[in-house]
């Protein structure tokens, strides 16, 4: 691979591009974020292992609401992290060039959200000593069991993913990076497997990128169906639905194309990288997201208008409750500022300037969270079978304190990964960047 | 403290790290304040129940359960030793030791034999010590039962399945004589727990006997059998005492064969065959292309061997 001749002016591209993507240590804001962050995870782990000393019930999961806002939480990370598949694979094969600064930061992100994925099941779990019986016992009929095959297969293609690309950057940081400490320097020496852009390490390389790409586009598409046939495959109003499959699918891609800009837009400006991640970059992700949010919007009616225009018995408590109800605050909110709002801002030139999208990634992501906490929530509040003699507490579920702090370091956990992932790696490909370059300074076709 | 402010320049440092041990001294006599209230207190009671339990004439059992209300909750108590006598605290007299289990319960079955220590008209005396702890002080309580002879016995003619129980028990002269006004409890035995077979209990007569006509019709196991148990309960005199007996008196139980079919909604071990290979399939497909990919970057750390660094960066650093 990757701008073997080089001339004078050329190479000092190189040297100015392979200089301003090296991974720099955190300043004083940098500090300050992981500190936050780990203090968070520190009180998150302080409560988690409180639930494990008294069980489940310091949280506000009982007989009827089983399943709370760990759950909701879980499917948010499951769903963000099919960006990486959305990015390395799909754009990948498509042929779009211009995602080459955004592959880096999509996998980062694909890979914390999926490692959290998993650590949130067992958070959920009452009793995470049993754990291993859910492997030993595993049913195959089970949707858990699909999902746990699905989400252990996911995680490793996305490390892979995240690895394989990195190599040749690893190289570059083995042999010129310079400020880093001794273990960051064996880190970088063992993981660059000994690269050394021989002819035939590209072919592989190149090969096997290729061939994850094409692979990791019907596991990206099986972890959030069978994710999504957790709840359909149950007879429960709100949840018993064909379409859930799709639906979560392209619900996936919304936030996760969110999360990408968010993550863009921070990283451009922490970094000043804005000659890598520029405004077309932005502009690009931009009308992607329409895309994305116009194709979750056709599925959000598909999913409320059918059952609302029926109206069965069954169905009719808890779309009341969703529309008019306790929850319809939540609801409305979610479906105007997490999808409606940012569909009409960023169908605008002047909306998908680095700075709208940063704000409109939030409300995307923010509304992708709850939009999970209302697909898993209220459902449990209607069973078919009426709730009696229960606790009037037992019939509505309010998070308590501690579960909220639980969920809320995972979250910081996940950004927590994304931060040392970002500190030890090139957040943008330096030599695809490189190669990019050197082929669209001399007119050839870009080899992806 | 003047070490540390002398030596830092800062003074929001200063300030920060004086509040911090404020902070810190607060919670310790905070904490402290805690251990010497605790360590004031009086310890909480602990709560024996102690039952004599007799199974068909033959087992006879020492139970003994330990709670105590901590933190206005009844908690069971693991691992209090329990020492059980007969007849009085005596090191001559002692049975055998249990400790109490995670339900804080303590069982001791007494051996073969022990009817010689019976006193006059067959009663025993038991006797359970608990050995005191950091929490609780030691307990001691004692329960007197007198022996007896409580049998069943089931019958059927004609279609009509009737139960006879009988009681009986030693006189103070020794002699074995009709227990009246028992009142005694039929049951029959299901999978998680008793089935009464009336609503109020049987009272045996003068004759300490009592018929009751079994009239239920109710499923069995696979061979029509039934376990049906007499018992007398928490009684002042003779304790917990029961009578088992089973007899093909329940409608023998017919397992559905599709239970045992390889369908979705079927145990593990019947998973449908045509799952089991789409599942298994996938995974091989896809953790063999995952495996050829490891395989691949094995191959190019090999092909490193070969040549070495990269050789376009030297140029230019």
């Amino acid at each position: 691979m990757r701008n073997k001749v080089t001339t004078k002016a050329s190479g000092d591209r190189t040297d100015a591009i392979t200089m301003d993507l090296m991974p720099r240590p955190f300043g004083r804001l940098g500090h300050i974020w992981v500190a936050v962050l780990l203090i968070i995870c520190a009180i998150g782990l302080y409560f988690y292992i409180e639930q494990i000393r008294y069980g489940l019930g310091i949280t506000a999961m009982r007989d009827y609401s089983t399943w709370g806002i760990y759950i909701a939480n879980f499917v948010f990370f499951v769903a963000i992290s099919l960006v990486g598949s959305l990015m390395s694979a799909i754009l990948k094969l498509s042929g779009a060039h211009w995602r080459t600064p955004l592959t880096r930061i999509s996998e980062i992100i694909a890979v914390a959200s999926i490692l959290f994925a998993a650590l949130v099941i067992v958070v959920d779990m009452g009793r995470p000593d049993r754990f291993m019986n859910v492997l030993l016992h595993a049913r195959i009929q089970s949707p858990i069991t699909w999902d746990v095959i699905v989400i252990s297969t996911y995680l490793v293609i996305s490390l892979l993913l995240l690895y394989l690309p990195l190599i040749p950057d690893l190289a570059i940081l083995r042999d010129h990076h310079k400020d880093g400490s001794k273990w960051q320097h064996n880190l970088y020496k063992v993981l660059a497997l000994g690269w050394s852009h021989h002819p035939e390490q590209e072919k592989i390389l190149r090969r096997s990128e290729q061939i994850l790409a094409i692979l990791i586009i019907p596991v990206a598409f099986g972890i959030h169906t069978v994710t999504s046939w957790l709840f359909a495959t149950t007879l429960r109003p709100g949840w018993d639905s064909n379409n859930f499959g799709p639906y979560f699918i392209s619900g996936a891609f919304m936030v996760g194309a969110g999360g990408v800009i968010a993550a863009m837009y921070i990283f451009r400006k922490a970094y000043s990288l804005d000659n890598y991640l520029t405004d077309k970059h932005f502009d690009y992700m931009g009308k992607l997201l329409v895309l994305l949010s116009l194709v979750y919007l056709y599925f959000n009616i598909n999913e409320y208008f059918v059952p609302a225009y029926k109206m069965k018995a069954a169905e009719s408590a808890h779309l009341k409750q969703l529309f008019f109800g306790s929850y319809s605050p939540l609801f409305w909110s979610v479906q105007i500022f997490g999808m409606v709002i940012p569909i009409l801002v960023l169908m605008f030139r002047r909306g998908r300037k680095p700075f709208p999208m940063f704000v409109i990634a939030i409300m995307v992501i923010v509304g992708a969270w709850f939009k999970r906490f209302l697909i898993v929530i209220p459902t449990l509040s209607h069973p078919f079978i009426p709730m009696t003699r229960v606790p009037e507490s037992w019939q509505h579920y309010m998070p308590t304190f501690k579960e909220w702090w639980i969920t809320g370091s995972t979250l910081a956990g996940a950004l927590l990964i994304i931060t040392f992932l970002s500190r030890l790696f090139p957040i943008i490909p330096i030599a695809e960047t490189i190669e990019h370059e050197e082929a669209a300074r001399k007119g050839k076709p870009i080899l992806d | 403290m003047k070490f540390i402010t002398t030596n830092i320049k800062n003074p929001w440092v200063s300030r920060f790290l004086m509040a911090t041990a404020v902070v810190f001294l607060m919670a310790f006599s905070a904490v402290a304040q805690t251990e010497s209230d605790s360590t004031e207190a009086e310890k909480p009671d602990l709560s024996l129940e102690f039952r004599y339990i007799e199974a068909n004439n033959k087992t006879k059992i020492l139970e003994l359960i330990a709670k105590a209300k901590l933190e206005g909750i009844w908690q069971s108590q693991k691992g209090i030793q329990v020492h059980f006598y007969r007849d009085a605290e005596d090191e001559a007299n002692l049975l055998g030791n249990v400790a109490t289990d995670d339900h804080g319960l303590a069982r001791y079955i007494l051996p073969e034999g022990v009817e010689k220590y019976a006193g006059a008209g067959g009663e025993y005396t038991f006797v359970a010590v608990t050995d005191g702890t950091e929490q609780f002080d030691p307990v001691s309580v004692e329960v007197i039962v007198a022996e007896s002879s409580f049998e069943m016995s089931l019958s059927e003619e004609d279609s009509v399945r009737q139960v006879h129980i009988s009681l009986q028990a030693l006189d103070a002269e020794g002699n074995e004589v009709p227990v009246g006004e028992v009142e005694v409890h039929l049951y029959i035995q299901r999978l998680f727990g008793l089935l009464p077979l009336s609503e109020d209990p049987e009272t045996t007569d003068e004759n300490g006997e009592v018929t009751a006509d079994f009239s239920t019709v109710i499923g069995g196991d696979t061979a029509g059998n039934l376990i049906i148990v007499a018992k007398i309960e928490d009684h002042e005199r003779f304790g917990n005492v029961e009578f088992q007996r089973k007899i093909k008196w329940g409608t023998p139980l017919i397992i559905d064969p599709n239970l045992s079919a390889r369908e979705l909604w079927s145990s593990r071990a019947n998973a449908p065959i045509y799952l089991i290979a789409i599942v298994n399939t996938m995974l091989i497909g896809i953790w063999g292309v995952i495996l050829y990919i490891l395989f691949q970057t094995y191959k190019i750390s090999k092909i490193s061997k070969v040549s070495t660094r990269s050789p376009k960066l030297e140029k230019h650093h």
